[in-house]
């Protein structure tokens, strides 16, 4: 049964038996796995992305993140070699996986499978911090011109 | 291999009874032994390696490469302060790696001053190191490597095993797994390549209060004002990267420093360290460690020449009194092989008494205590042992480097095993003392900056050993230890074209002699 939290944060997976759980909770909704480790730059330079990912496509999505020390046994089910690699499981199945810190590509990785995020939440992160996305910041910008800031 | 000693094992029992079942019995026992073995031999693996550093690694990798099935064993039993750490040995976690870090942080303080002379507008009245930064870049560094090398053993299809192996006889090896069960495995070789810890002093405190290399490079709090007990090349190391992180440390020195150096550069290494305010307690011994009320240590220590007693109050004591091989857990008598000093005693082919047990690395018995060593015996053995190689290792010569703030590097001998091998008149001595084009600039002391070559007097004086104390000492001798390798000569030496303006060109311009007498100190360079 999809939660109404579910969705809106990055989870840290605790141990394989979590894993399995969140997995199973997701049913039929997709979700996108990130495995990092501590001592990875990138992966801390995506995990602020992620997150606003999380809250972008909120019940469309399940996150998780997967620290390869803590949790060698699903890395190596993986087969996972460099940091951070990406895969998205749908009803336990991988369906795509790829290396690399590269926001375009997670983001395009997810709107091939579920779609664009949703329309308000995208813009709240977008004015949030303005760099981000071209289209979202301008509307963002005009609707706090008009006072209609989401914040 | 007996008959007997087949029949022994009740697979092989079964299938001499049952002949008329030879088939289902076969089928069985292969298929509970190893996952992919063909039919093979009697053992579960053809290489157990038991340790997964330099030397360990290096012979599994080399191993699998030439088609043998290897199981690795690595361990890391807890240090008194509860300190452990991931595959990869000494080096990676708590030896030359961190320690190499450490060095150049403390190098780019220096940098940092120096580059006002430069010209550069910087502010380096404000610049103040921050130790837990820096512990934690370091060990996010380690731990990327731990990753990489357990990558690496998965890729080669080594099997790896995170707990301690115990002889149970010479071919099998005792584990307990992480769910407390305990398993067997027995291997044709079986390779030793356990290294080695650093040791505690016999006295009130030690473990209590002190640490060693094994805690330093992740230790969460500052160091303070640090006693380092030791003056081989850790502690001097230590004493010398706290200095320059803006620590105040004191190297207390048992007898002299740097055991087994050339004397001379050793001493002038030392004062090299005073002349950047690094304290010498000399022929003193620690007596107790006691912690004040403040948390603080107080350590009690005599002078073994003046008879003093006296103490003094330090925030870390840091133990580089030498290291010890760790033989105490394996039940090496279960396989019977023979020890010497707590290292274990091999031939020239790493051969243990027991001709199918081997060991490398620092576990050794008398040989350099060097990751190179290790890496480089590892894989020799593992090509003798699976490739039909006949090639030994050779540990003569061997280059290394003391990496203080000015670092000393030499290879070959030093002068006095020179002179007792050949006699004080059959050596000459080259030497000098050389400036580095970016010292002047600076202003930084040129004093120490020092190298000598030991050669034979006769012929075209075949070099016997380099010495260099100054910057960048191991990459200036590196290139140096391949030409001594290959019979270099004070002739080829002095007809060497050197390159400008660099330190190591110094060597080409050796023309100064010990026993000419003359002034080795330069007046300017070029000329």
């Amino acid at each position: 049964m999809s939660g109404k939290t579910k969705g809106h944060k990055v989870i840290t997976v605790e141990s394989k038996s979590h894993y399995q759980k969140l997995i199973e909770d997701a049913g039929q909704t997709h979700v996108l796995i990130e495995f990092y480790a501590t001592w990875c730059a990138p992966c801390r330079i995506i995990g602020v992305r992620l997150e606003e990912l999380a809250h972008e496509y909120a019940d469309k999505l399940v996150i998780l993140k997967i620290d390869v020390d803590d949790l060698e046994e699903l890395a190596v089910e993986f087969d996972v070699s460099s940091m951070p690699t990406f895969a998205i499981v749908k009803n336990k199945v991988i369906v795509e996986k790829f290396v690399g810190s590269n926001p375009d590509k997670v983001e395009s990785t997810l709107v091939k499978y579920c779609g664009k995020p949703d329309a308000t939440a995208a813009t709240a992160t977008a004015s949030a911090s303005p760099a981000k996305s071209g289209a979202g910041s301008s509307k963002a910008v005009a609707e706090a011109a008009n006072g209609k800031s989401k914040k | 291999m007996s008959l007997m000693k087949l029949l022994g094992t009740p697979t092989r029992r079964l299938l001499w009874m049952s002949p008329c079942r030879i088939g289902t019995v076969f089928f069985k026992c292969f298929a509970t032994s190893n996952q992919n073995t063909p039919t093979k031999n009697k053992y579960d693996y053809d290489l157990l390696v038991l340790g997964g550093g330099s030397g360990g690694l290096a012979c599994a990798k080399e191993a699998v490469e030439h088609g043998a099935r290897v199981i690795c064993f690595d361990f890391v039993k807890p240090t008194p302060v509860g300190t452990k750490w991931g595959v990869g040995g000494t080096c990676v976690n708590v030896g030359c790696i961190p320690k190499k870090l450490m060095h150049q942080a403390s190098l780019l303080g220096e940098a940092v001053h120096e580059a006002v002379a430069y010209g550069w507008n910087v502010n380096d009245q404000n610049i103040k190191p921050d130790w837990k930064k820096l512990v934690k870049s370091v060990q996010g560094h380690i731990k990327s490597v731990n990753w990489v090398t357990r990558v690496d053993l998965r890729d080669k299809k080594v099997e790896y095993v995170n707990s301690m192996g115990v002889f149970v006889n010479d071919h099998t090896i005792e584990y307990k797994t992480k769910e407390n069960e305990t398993k067997k495995v027995t291997a044709e070789y079986i390779v030793v390549a356990v290294g080695g810890r650093p040791r505690y002093p016999d006295i009130p405190g030690a473990t209590e209060f002190g640490i060693t290399s094994d805690d330093i490079f992740s230790l969460e709090r500052e160091p303070g004002r640090t006693l380092v007990v030791g003056a081989g090349y850790v502690g001097l190391e230590c004493a010398c990267f706290l200095k320059g992180l803006g620590y105040d440390p004191t190297v207390m020195v048992r007898s002299i420093v740097l055991r087994g150096f050339d004397r001379q550069m050793s001493e002038l290494l030392a004062a090299m360290m005073v002349d950047r305010g690094v304290t010498f307690l000399h022929t003193t011994i620690p007596t107790a460690v006691v912690k004040q009320p403040d948390g603080r240590l107080l350590v009690k220590y005599l002078n073994t020449s003046t008879l003093a007693q006296n103490s003094e109050i330090f925030d870390t004591v840091l133990w580089a009194i030498g290291r010890k091989g760790l033989i105490d857990d394996l039940k090496l008598d279960a396989a019977g092989i023979k020890t010497k000093n707590d290292k274990i005693v091999v031939d020239g082919s790493e051969a243990t008494n027991v001709p199918h047990i081997f060991a490398v690395g620092d576990i050794i018995y008398g040989r350099p205590e060097l990751t190179p060593v290790a890496i480089l015996s590892g894989r020799l053995l593992a090509r003798r042992l699976f490739a039909a190689s006949n090639q030994l290792m050779d540990y003569a010569d061997v280059a290394t480097t003391v990496f203080t703030p000015l670092e000393y590097s030499c290879v070959g001998m030093s002068e006095e095993t020179a002179i007792q091998k050949h006699g004080s008149e059959n050596i000459e001595v080259f030497h000098g003392y050389y400036k580095p084009t970016e010292f002047f600039i600076p202003q930084k002391s040129v004093r120490h900056c020092y190298l000598k070559a030991v050669a034979e007097i006769t012929g075209d004086q075949k070099v016997l050993g380099l010495h260099y104390i100054g910057p960048v000492a191991g990459e200036v001798i590196q290139g140096f230890a391949a030409a001594l390798k290959s019979g270099l000569t004070i002739k080829t030496l002095l007809n060497t074209v050197g390159i400008h303006p660099t330190t190591a060109e110094e060597f080409t311009r050796l023309s100064i002699t010990k026993r000419s007498g003359r002034d080795p100190t330069p007046a300017s360079c070029c000329s």
